[in-house]
């Protein structure tokens, strides 16, 4: 468990993205040069093949 | 004021700081691997007074990490609050501390938080989590998210009104399973104890009225020995942060846990409508116990228990007479 650094290989959204890893219903927040950003707020989103995003789980252990 | 004289050195704190931290009042939700933590570094900094919740009892497994405990402990299932306090009193009797041996829900957490000036989380889920931020919402209390597992962990401090919410870092309740545990995935004792001691560091800044307080989520991993800031804004229709709807505190609904008639066995029910993915589910607990997929429901045992999951995210626990136990199982397996 950690975040998670994935290159975009092709153009897509935001919402394919995260249905793609599996993460449609995962608590996580998304950083995309610099900017950081809640998913469901911009499943339509475009995305670029080449962007580096950073998957950043929220976490419940304690 | 002599026990303290190596804090009231430090800049920003003095004798006056020191009054200020003797007439506090604080809560801590969890007395785990963060809330032991987060109770000795307050206690021994000299906070007035302390209140200490939880609704389990030492394990073994526990001591690996859960500071204030010991095998006595284990060996009497002591309750985890009465435990601690025991100790905490022996560390300085001079605080004013109590033990509430409870499960936090709704109907009790508004006057648990009563008359106290923050709110720590240490606790182990996340729907806990969104019930502290309504509650510390309504009440205009700041309180101070943390959470780890495996390297990994976070904090945050919330302060109604002014920094985003828990709600708007998670919208709404993933589906059970969805979250992995420090059942399910482990959990190192350096990444609790740096996480909690940071809590408990941002707890007495709160207190003192530094304005150098941390409004960023704080992440760390130990593995690569990170740590970062990260910005976190206010969700644009956050509906606590926009409309003040307090969902979690509000809610009616079949949550409470049913014992069922005659059987050591309690049914548990999500309070909304989710989906399990149970394939992915049984791949998490077939490492900590044994877990089989019969299409339509998993069936997981572990230790002395057996808890049966459907897809909607209900299960029965069988093998516990109380709903505590119950519901602590459930979120140390299932999660959320």
């Amino acid at each position: 468990m950690s975040t998670e650094k994935i290159e975009v290989k092709e153009d897509k959204t935001i919402k394919e993205l995260v249905g793609e890893m599996s993460l449609s219903s995962a608590p996580i927040l998304l950083e995309l040069d610099g900017e950081i950003f809640y998913p469901d707020e911009n499943y339509d989103r475009k995305i670029q093949a080449g962007n580096r995003l950073t998957v950043i789980p929220i976490i419940a252990g304690g | 004021m002599d026990r303290y004289s190596r804090q009231v050195l430090v800049a920003g704190i003095g004798r006056s700081g020191q009054e200020k931290l003797l007439k506090s009042k604080v809560l801590i939700i969890g007395c785990g691997a963060l809330g032991t933590v987060i109770a000795n570094n307050l206690v021994r900094a000299g906070v007035g007074y302390m209140k200490v919740v939880d609704r389990d009892f030492v394990e073994l497994d526990n001591l690996q990490r859960q500071m204030l405990f010991d095998e006595a402990d284990v060996e009497k299932r002591m309750p985890k609050a009465i435990a601690a306090v025991d100790k905490l009193r022996k560390i300085n009797s001079s605080v004013k501390i109590e033990a509430e041996v409870k499960d936090v829900t709704q109907k009790n957490i508004e006057e648990l938080i009563k008359d106290v000036d923050i709110v720590l989380d240490a606790t182990d889920n996340l729907e806990i989590r969104l019930l502290i931020n309504d509650t510390c919402f309504k009440h205009n209390i700041p309180w101070i998210y943390g959470a780890a597992i495996s390297s990994y962990g976070m904090t945050m401090n919330i302060i109604p009104k002014v920094t985003a919410c828990f709600r708007c870092i998670i919208s709404s309740l993933p589906a059970p399973g969805s979250v992995d545990t420090c059942d399910t995935i482990g959990v190192l004792n350096a990444t609790t104890s740096i996480i909690a001691s940071l809590q408990s560091n941002e707890a007495l800044k709160m207190l003192l009225g530094d304005e150098d307080l941390n409004q960023e989520l704080l992440v760390i991993n130990l593995k690569d020995n990170s740590f970062y800031k990260i910005v976190v804004k206010k969700r644009d229709n956050c509906p606590l942060c926009g409309d003040g709807v307090l969902e979690f505190l509000d809610k009616k609904g079949p949550s409470e846990p049913i014992k069922l008639c005659g059987r050591e066995m309690i049914q548990i029910t999500p309070q909304r409508k989710m989906k399990v993915s149970l394939e992915h589910l049984k791949r998490k607990l077939e490492r900590v116990g044994e877990a089989s997929y019969l299409g339509y429901l998993l069936r997981f045992r572990v230790e002395q228990y057996e808890l049966t999951i459907f897809p909607d995210g209900r299960a029965f626990v069988k093998g516990v007479s109380d709903k505590e136990t119950a519901r602590s199982l459930y979120a140390k397996y299932i999660g959320v």
